[in-house]
């Protein structure tokens, strides 16, 4: 029942199963390995106690976590859907069927590798995790066939797509989009992921070396050091304590870039798809359907600003809502990535229309308030004595500015901006995002406002999609601007419950309604 | 990198009109209903406590002066407001609604769109004859809650969503 793996992909009939490549009986244990570490760690202080009984149970434990899983899981593709059953006491069945299917993610550990083989997460439009459907482990050739099988999801729109899509590989070699050059690598310190996982690590460690006693041990030899430090000033310790982490933090960003980056390419396919390729050691091979693709999302992180560096991410239906198309990358990259995909590109760095000056007030009052608040707890909170009045207004000022200054930042990222072909959307957060997207992809509109909002005259005017987190909203625009707005991009839609004299002019269709349905 | 918001002729006073129904009247009682429901067995609560607690009074006390407020509220003011708000419309194209009253929330999605259509009501919007009419869309932010309609008014604008929805095809997303 073992397919025969490699090969173009056979589609199955309604009856035919086929086990997984045996090598899962390898990949899945070192998968499960934290959840099992436990149990090991059980087995083996209980084989110093009963050697006997704990070998036993080995025995009998170790083909549940490799034979079994194996023997129980059958995969089926056939015209209609990929099903996967799965699981002895639970019985489970995860199906994606052909035309919900959205992406087809391949990845490769080490382990994977070694066995040439993959596992292959095909996502569904759901919006659970469980709608994927994953096979842990099947052969590379037959992972490759399988995705390109499936991949140009859909109804093809046009005649053209059928002939491209009935001879694949057989028109140009795909389009390489993007990919990387050391240079990026310059960008990878800037993030703040590498200093919370400095902070982690030196977490885990510090309470691994408690429960081994080796603080106990340590203890002699950190007194005297401790005493050495007490020696040196206080700021001195803390900007080398900060010195320390911010290194530490940035070595292990460029260490975390290089293994998910390494080798990455963004390249476009005869059959309407991208495909993102990356990895040092574990390989992910991320291929999206571009008739599915419903916008561009670019995230300029603060940090990142000063070098011009910024991610891009798509917005589309599948495994994952916001799949990436660029690691962090220099702003010219992520400008030609950008208008490549979108074909509205440009839109991405041109100026924004901004909002009214009392969206500019609403963040620095919140920004305020927050720093107010804040200011308040610490002093409330100070626990040495009565704080002395002049540090404590100083406190209270520098809190006060940097809010302010914070307020404002949020304010200058705000905005948006419409064109013919995309609406970008700014929302005002601190690092700078922008969410580019198609008409086509917007499904419907909402205007929502506080009593506060009303107050000033504005709203909040939410794009519906499926696409992506499914609502962007345009915070804080003026109330007639965001209704203009909505009618001039869905005119069919949103024309009819306008307040204004009706035009006699044709109606213009609803670019929700019409062309491809999608 | 910002340039001033440029106002259209045609963007000078374009704002969407609300829509053409009302809910059922009898909305009102039901959300008039809920916080009786919760806030009343809290506030005699209180009042026994406040009988029996001795120095300790002035916590019941509390609880009573958050309560009766927010009941008064909530029963008088927010029903009345709302109502005034909450309005649906459903043309040959499009459903449009309103609803909230602190936050105003309006909404409006294409028939084409629709992937699900349905009516509920729970035992006091049973006691009421009202129901709640829900229409799904592939977006979460496109999915509209009328509450407080008539039983017979949601089940008939249900059964002709249902028909209007069927003659698009596609997955509409």
């Amino acid at each position: 029942m073992t397919r025969p793996d490699g090969g173009a992909p056979r589609v199955d009939g309604p009856d035919t199963w086929h086990r997984l490549s045996p090598g899962m009986m390898v990949v899945r244990p070192i998968e499960l390995a934290p959840q099992l570490l436990p149990g090991l760690v059980g087995i083996v202080f209980a084989a110093q106690a009963a050697p006997v009984i704990a070998l036993v149970v080995a025995i009998v434990l170790a083909p549940l976590v490799t034979v079994v899983p194996w023997l129980a899981t059958t995969y089926q593709a056939t015209d209609e859907h990929v099903r996967v059953r799965s699981g002895v006491v639970n019985r489970k069945v995860a199906t994606a069927r052909r035309d919900r299917i959205r992406s087809v993610e391949t990845t490769a550990s080490l382990v994977h590798r070694l066995l040439a083989l993959e596992k292959v997460t095909i996502g569904t439009g759901g919006d659970k995790a469980s709608s994927n459907v994953v096979l842990t482990a099947v052969d590379k050739r037959y992972a490759s066939a399988l995705r390109d099988h499936l991949m140009p999801t859909g109804v093809p729109s046009d005649p053209a797509d059928t002939e491209a899509g009935a001879l694949p590989g057989s028109a140009h070699p795909p389009v390489i989009l993007a990919r990387y050059e050391s240079r990026w690598l310059r960008f990878a310190p800037f993030s703040l992921l590498g200093i919370a996982a400095a902070a982690a690590v030196f977490g885990f460690g510090a309470q691994l070396a408690d429960e081994l006693g080796l603080f106990d041990h340590a203890a002699e030899f950190g007194t005297g050091l401790w005493d050495q430090i007490d020696d040196i000033p206080l700021a001195v310790v803390i900007v080398v304590g900060i010195i320390v982490t911010i290194a530490v933090g940035a070595l292990l960003s460029v260490t975390a870039y290089v293994l998910s980056y390494w080798d990455f390419t963004l390249s476009r396919h005869d059959d309407g798809t991208l495909r993102v390729r990356r990895g040092l050691f574990t390989t992910t091979s991320t291929t999206l359907d571009e008739n599915r693709v419903r916008g561009v999302h670019l995230h300029e992180p603060l940090l990142m600003r000063p070098l011009r560096g910024a991610r891009l991410h798509a917005i589309a239906t599948g495994a994952q809502k916001h799949p990436l198309l660029l690691p962090p990358a220099p702003a010219d990259v992520v400008g030609h990535v950008g208008r490549a995909v979108s074909g509205a590109g440009g839109d991405l760095s041109a100026p924004l229309v901004a909002h009214p000056r009392a969206a500019r007030r609403r963040r620095i009052t919140r920004a305020v308030v927050g720093a107010l608040v804040l200011s308040t707890a610490l002093i409330v909170a100070w626990t040495p004595g009565p704080l002395p009045l002049a540090v404590a207004i100083a406190g209270v000022v520098a809190l006060l500015c940097a809010g302010a200054a914070v307020g404002e930042l949020r304010y200058r990222n705000l905005g948006h901006r419409f064109t013919d072909r995309a609406l970008v959307i700014a929302p005002p957060t601190t690092a700078r995002h922008r969410n580019l997207l198609y008409p086509d992809g917007i499904i419907g509109w909402s205007v929502r406002a506080t009593w506060f909002q009303r107050r000033q005259g504005l709203v909040t005017l939410v794009a519906a999609g499926a696409a992506g987190t499914e609502a962007y909203g345009i915070i804080d625009v003026d109330g007639a601007d965001a209704s203009a707005l909505a009618a001039r991009i869905s005119p069919g839609l949103v024309e009819p419950f306008l307040r204004r004299p009706r035009t006699p002019n044709p109606r213009t269709p609803d670019p929700g309604t019409r062309d491809r349905e999608t | 990198m910002m340039e001033p918001t440029p106002t259209s002729p045609s963007a000078v006073n374009l704002s969407l009109r609300e829509p053409v129904h009302r809910v059922d009247p009898r909305a009102k009682r039901l959300w008039r209903i809920v916080p009786l429901i919760c806030g009343v067995p809290v506030a005699i609560g209180a009042l026994i406590a406040v009988a029996f607690s001795g120095s300790y009074r002035w916590i019941p006390l509390l609880v009573l002066a958050a309560t009766l407020p927010l009941l008064v509220l909530y029963v008088a003011v927010v029903p009345a407001w709302r109502y005034h708000f909450h309005r649906w419309e459903v043309s040959d194209d499009a459903v449009y609604t309103q609803s909230g009253w602190f936050t105003r929330h309006a909404v409006i999605i294409p028939i084409a769109r629709i992937q699900v259509v349905d009516t509920e009501a729970g035992p006091l919007e049973q006691l009421l004859k009202l129901a709640t009419l829900t229409v799904t869309t592939a977006s979460s932010a496109g999915t509209v809650k009328i509450v407080g309609l008539d039983a017979a008014v949601a089940a008939r604008t249900a059964a002709d969503l249902t028909i209007a929805t069927q003659e698009h095809t596609g997955d509409a997303t």
